[in-house]
């Protein structure tokens, strides 16, 4: 006869729970699926967007003459008739690739009303009228660009030349008043004046730093925000539903003959967080194999980078950094997954699944939403909602760490905000300890949050159950 | 060794569903829990397995609180369950390893039950002469299912067994097959509760029994014992006549009629002679005559009835 060995410790058990439900994660076709599909994206991320990028330039070779056959430019304005009839805007034509390499330029003095003779005697259906005069009222010059109601030409047509036109336009103005580019964009810079009642010194600086938020100085804390909803989200549903399958296969009967109720569901959110970490990793070292095989010397990962601004993260990167942030992370997934088992385990039939996991993923959106506050705003370290957003546990796992990493808030700061998780982690799973094992083999209509704070109170079962 | 289960109490709100149960297992051997649905029975024993909290009383093992972390204990539950979509193997060393049960004993201890209870086609099924995967719990019928936790509840080789229902819808042959392995298990000295609605069956494995009805004990102790105490008062008569006029002159009370069958209760053994005398002295052809004890399907449903009375 085999004898037990003497143990007696509630989580006695839990790597058994972790190891099994680990390795039939990774087993499940859903799982391999998913990954693969996911690994394979991040794989090739890169090549794809360079031959999205090529594509694009295909199509610009595609329609490199336009359908425009004859531009009528009326202006009182005698430097830019002078400038087009010099060249015949040959500078124009050279700016935009060869688009307008056939296009014929008529220039007169004057406004759009003087050119209505030529638009009536003339074939205008792929002609376009530009009337460039200064407006007092606004201030500017203004650029009108008009086709007939019977043009061939299109919006998009119109609209393109519009704007390349305007571009050289201005270049013209630059040109004829001997500026440099800069002094020319310096000398447009509105004016205005504002009664500033100047307190200290240091208010200046701080108005200096007031600058853009987070999601502007960089899209990676934007990517890294979305992945952490998307593995906080997953994590959770993975043990929510692994608790109601068990819960209502009733294999959790045969579970608990050898193990305490907690060392079940510690193992089952060990597994989870470490399963998605796992995927998480695979992701990353695809995306990084992506970027060593094929991110090189391509122009659109350089344009790639360029937009996730990673120069903002560099500035403050620092390895204790990292790691607090890997830390707060971890946490905040602890945190998430322990409070998905307590609602997973209020249900215990497969038709309350979507229900319960709807409620989990509440909790996750408002816990998101809270976050995006900051990724939205400038950031104020002095600025109490600022902070609290930063310290929320529900809020902190999805922004906190990118925070820490780019150096936006103290260490000090980041292991306050560490232990303010940790104490909450700490408290939500005393409490999930007090009410799980009433909660495991629970079977009756679907718990509520009042029901829960009474089993923690009584430390057993109120309710009604499914009695036999 | 010994299981002693002392005023265990069960109440959801007000309404008590387990009340001062008690009973001792002092050997090895079979102890039925008997009751009608609802009587408490699963209750009591997840009670006893440490799945629900207790709200009194206590089970000892061996002198100290039965901890099912530190005791060998087999489970067949009354609601079967097995992950559908995990494969039978891998199911089955996880329920081995939650036991302590060394990986390479798991795996003899797998191979030896799957021939006795005909698994081998499922546990390993062999495709185009070649070894294949075990196959996953949703691929079985729910008879070989019950097989495999019955698999699951033995695997650890337990010194406590508990069955709850373990026979039913079971066909037959299974039924038979699960009554051998039951028996082994008694031979094997091993400590057995069953829970079970099938009477005949509790009184071929079980000595004693604990009966509740609403939470309650309402008979307890050894089965023989129970038996004689009730006495010889139930009559059996088949005989080809009519036998109202000798029922009504010996003042016998008619439990159930059919043509030609009696079933009557006596006062006793004096009663039933002077009763066949009668019915010898009218020459009615009798056929059968059998004076005998109160089954236990019997006394179970006179204790039930008289308690929800």
């Amino acid at each position: 006869m085999h004898k037990q060995k003497q143990v007696h410790s509630k989580l006695y058990g839990f790597e058994k729970v972790f190891s099994f439900t680990i390795l039939q994660t990774v087993k499940s076709k859903s799982f391999i699926v998913s990954t693969l599909i996911m690994a394979a994206i991040f794989l090739f991320a890169i090549p794809l967007t360079n031959m999205m990028g090529e594509g694009g330039e295909m199509e610009m070779d595609g329609i490199n003459q336009t359908k425009i056959e004859k531009v009528y430019i009326a202006t009182d304005e005698a430097y830019i008739r002078d400038a087009i009839k010099k060249d015949e805007a040959k500078e124009f034509k050279e700016n935009v690739e060869g688009i307008y390499d056939e296009v014929e330029f008529a220039v007169c003095e004057g406004n759009m009303e003087q050119l209505l003779p030529f638009m009536e005697e003339e074939n205008c259906a792929y002609s376009l009228y530009v009337d460039i005069n200064l407006e007092l009222t606004s201030g500017g010059y203004v650029v009108d660009v008009r086709r007939t109601e019977d043009s061939n030409l299109g919006e998009v047509d119109t609209s393109e030349f519009a704007d390349r036109f305007v571009s050289y336009f201005d270049e013209l103005r630059r040109s004829n008043t001997g500026l440099t580019k800069e002094q020319m964009e310096f000398a447009k810079l509105p004016v205005s004046v504002e009664g500033v009642k100047l307190e200290s010194i240091e208010d200046i600086d701080k108005d200096e730093d007031e600058g853009a938020s987070l999601m502007e100085e960089s899209s990676l804390a934007f990517i890294l925000f979305i992945i952490c909803i998307m593995i906080f989200t997953m994590a959770g549903e993975n043990i929510a539903t692994s608790l109601i399958t068990e819960k209502s296969t009733r294999v959790i009967e045969y579970v608990l003959v050898s193990i305490k109720p907690l060392a079940l569901v510690f193992g089952k959110i060990m597994a989870s967080v470490v399963t998605v970490v796992l995927q998480v990793v695979v992701f990353a070292g695809c995306g990084f194999a992506s970027f060593k095989m094929f991110g090189g010397d391509s122009g659109n990962t350089g344009e790639m980078m360029g937009m996730l601004s990673l120069d903002s993260v560099g500035e403050g990167l620092s390895v204790p950094r990292v790691i607090l942030a890997i830390v707060i992370l971890v946490a905040g997934l602890a945190t998430y997954t322990t409070l998905a088992s307590l609602i997973g385990s209020t249900a215990s039939k497969i038709e309350q699944l979507q229900e319960t996991i709807m409620i989990y993923s509440m909790i996750c959106v408002v816990g998101a939403y809270v976050a995006m506050v900051l990724l939205i705003k400038n950031f104020n370290p002095e600025a109490v909602l600022d902070m609290f957003i930063l310290g929320f546990p529900l809020s902190a796992p999805f922004i906190t760490p990118f925070f820490i990493v780019s150096g936006e808030v103290s260490i000090l700061t980041g292991v306050i905000i560490l232990l303010i998780q940790l104490i909450t982690l700490a408290l939500l799973a005393l409490f999930v300890a007090k009410v799980f094992e009433t909660l495991i083999l629970y079977n009756g209509a679907k718990l509520k949050l009042k029901d829960l704070i009474g089993f923690a109170r009584t430390g057993k079962q109120k309710g009604v159950a499914d009695e036999k | 060794m010994a299981l002693e289960v002392k005023n265990l109490v069960k109440k959801y709100g007000d309404k008590t569903v387990v009340d001062n149960l008690s009973f001792t297992m002092d050997k090895p051997g079979v102890f039925a829990l008997l009751g009608t649905n609802g009587a408490g029975k699963t209750t009591s024993i997840r009670m006893m397995l440490e799945m629900l909290v207790k709200d009194g009383g206590e089970v000892l093992w061996d002198g100290k609180p039965l901890e099912t972390n530190c005791v060998n204990v087999g489970y067949l539950a009354e609601e079967r369950g097995l992950y559908p979509k995990y494969s039978l193997m891998d199911q089955l060393i996880y329920f081995a390893k939650l036991k302590n049960v060394p990986l390479h004993t798991a795996k003899k201890r797998i191979k030896y039950w799957s021939e006795r209870l005909e698994l081998d086609e499922y546990l390993y099924p062999v495709v185009k002469g070649k070894k294949a995967p075990s196959k996953r719990a949703d691929q079985l019928s729910k008879g070989n299912q019950q097989k495999i936790q019955l698999m699951a509840a033995l695997i650890s080789d337990p010194e406590l067994i508990i069955l709850d229902e373990p026979l039913s819808g079971l066909d037959p042959v299974n039924t038979d097959l699960f009554k051998g392995i039951i028996k082994e298990q008694i031979a094997a000295g091993k400590y057995l509760i069953m829970s079970s609605h099938q009477m005949p069956t509790i009184e071929e494995f079980c000595e004693d029994i604990v009966i509740l009805s609403r939470g309650k004990s309402v008979l307890q102790g050894n089965l023989n014992e129970i038996k004689k105490a009730y006495g010889r008062v139930n009559l059996y008569v088949k005989v080809e006549g009519d036998l109202d006029a000798l029922i009504e002159k010996n003042e016998i009370q008619v439990v159930n009629k059919t043509p030609n069958e009696y079933q009557l209760k006596v006062t006793g053994q004096e009663q039933a002679d002077q009763f066949l005398r009668d019915i010898m002295d009218s020459k009615i052809p009798l056929i059968r005559f059998e004076l005998r004890e109160p089954t236990l399907h019997e006394i179970f449903i006179e204790k039930v009835g008289e308690e929800n009375e």
